[in-house]
């Protein structure tokens, strides 16, 4: 049976019920998602495999008892998240002061920042790496909503439950990152 | 799940790639799931087997203990006597308690819960692949 068409939660109450294909079908439609995401998070192939394979051996060994409530897709996101900070934390392939670096209190926006980029930029052949560094230049946290809603293509209430943070918070620190993406991507040109 | 209202930031990043996973990703998680589930069963089914026979063991020196302390003859007396048991309860009940061998008791009972949580792992620890998923 082809078990492709079934919404999450129902694949997810099959796995519960001991039915193998479901975890195989939530793994084939979940693996490009979230590989992607912690290549784009991680900025290195190997270690997003070895991210997103954690990723999806805790969900075969927390889903049976933990999941249901139609929230599996951002309860994905949220362990890929984490199995990459641990990554970023074991292998050093970051500094700490750049792990734990926090947001501003009040980003300062200036009015240029917010406009438009020259139509060139979308000619660029070099466009994903741009978009590669941009993100790799955002604070952690940033860099976490910003790939939550741009890679997983997850509501704010989505990446706010993920991340322990309100909903608006959410929305706050992904507009702060638009910014500093922007400033990123002027300076690119 | 973007809103309509997208901006230019929004559409350069709609045209980021989705990279898909790599080749045989999928057969290597399954096939380190079912690694790690048999290493669950293994694990659980040692621990159920050496809790039990040291459950066993412990379980034959009380009944050695409860004979050299006579515990074992209030024990025999109080069924033999069942008036006894019921006009002293008390008594029986404090005489047993002083006498039995609640150390032993004690480790008997951590191994029967240390047997029961590695009966769960042992069952439970294939989950929903099982052979079938597991096996690709």
């Amino acid at each position: 049976m082809d078990l492709g068409g079934l919404p999450d939660d129902e694949l997810a109450a099959r796995f519960r019920d001991g039915d193998a294909a479901a975890f195989e079908a939530l793994l084939g439609r979940y693996s490009g998602p979230i590989y992607s995401f912690a290549l784009r998070f991680l900025g290195n192939s190997a270690d997003a495999d070895d991210a997103a394979q954690q990723t999806f051996i805790q969900a075969f060994e927390f889903l049976p008892a933990s999941r249901g409530d139609g929230s599996l897709r951002p309860w994905l996101f949220q362990v890929a998240r984490n199995k990459c900070i641990d990554l970023i934390r074991k292998r050093r392939t970051l500094p700490i002061s750049s792990i734990e670096r926090q947001e501003p209190e009040s980003a300062q926006i200036d009015p240029e920042d917010m406009a438009p980029l020259p139509a060139e930029l979308y000619e660029r052949a070099e466009l994903q790496q741009m978009l590669q560094d941009a993100i790799a230049s955002l604070p952690l946290r940033s860099r976490e909503v910003v790939l939550m809603r741009y890679v997983g293509d997850l509501t704010f209430g989505e990446i706010g439950r993920s991340l322990g943070m309100p909903e608006n918070t959410a929305k706050t620190l992904f507009q702060r990152a638009k910014v500093q993406l922007r400033v990123q991507l002027r300076k690119r040109l | 799940m973007l809103s309509d209202d997208r901006d230019d930031i929004d559409i350069l990043f709609a045209r980021m790639e989705r990279v898909p996973a790599p080749p045989g990703f999928g057969a290597r998680v399954l096939a380190a799931v079912e690694s790690r589930t048999r290493a669950r069963r293994r694990l659980g089914i040692t621990a159920l087997a050496a809790s039990l026979l040291v459950a066993t063991v412990l379980s034959f020196f009380i009944g050695q203990e409860l004979q050299t302390t006579d515990a074992l003859e209030i024990l025999a007396g109080a069924l033999d006597d069942v008036a006894l048991l019921s006009t002293e309860p008390s008594d029986v009940a404090l005489a047993f308690i002083e006498l039995a061998p609640w150390p032993l008791a004690s480790l008997v009972g951590v191994c029967l819960a240390v047997a029961a949580g590695a009966s769960r792992l042992a069952l439970t620890s294939f989950g929903g692949l099982g052979p079938h998923g597991a096996g690709h």
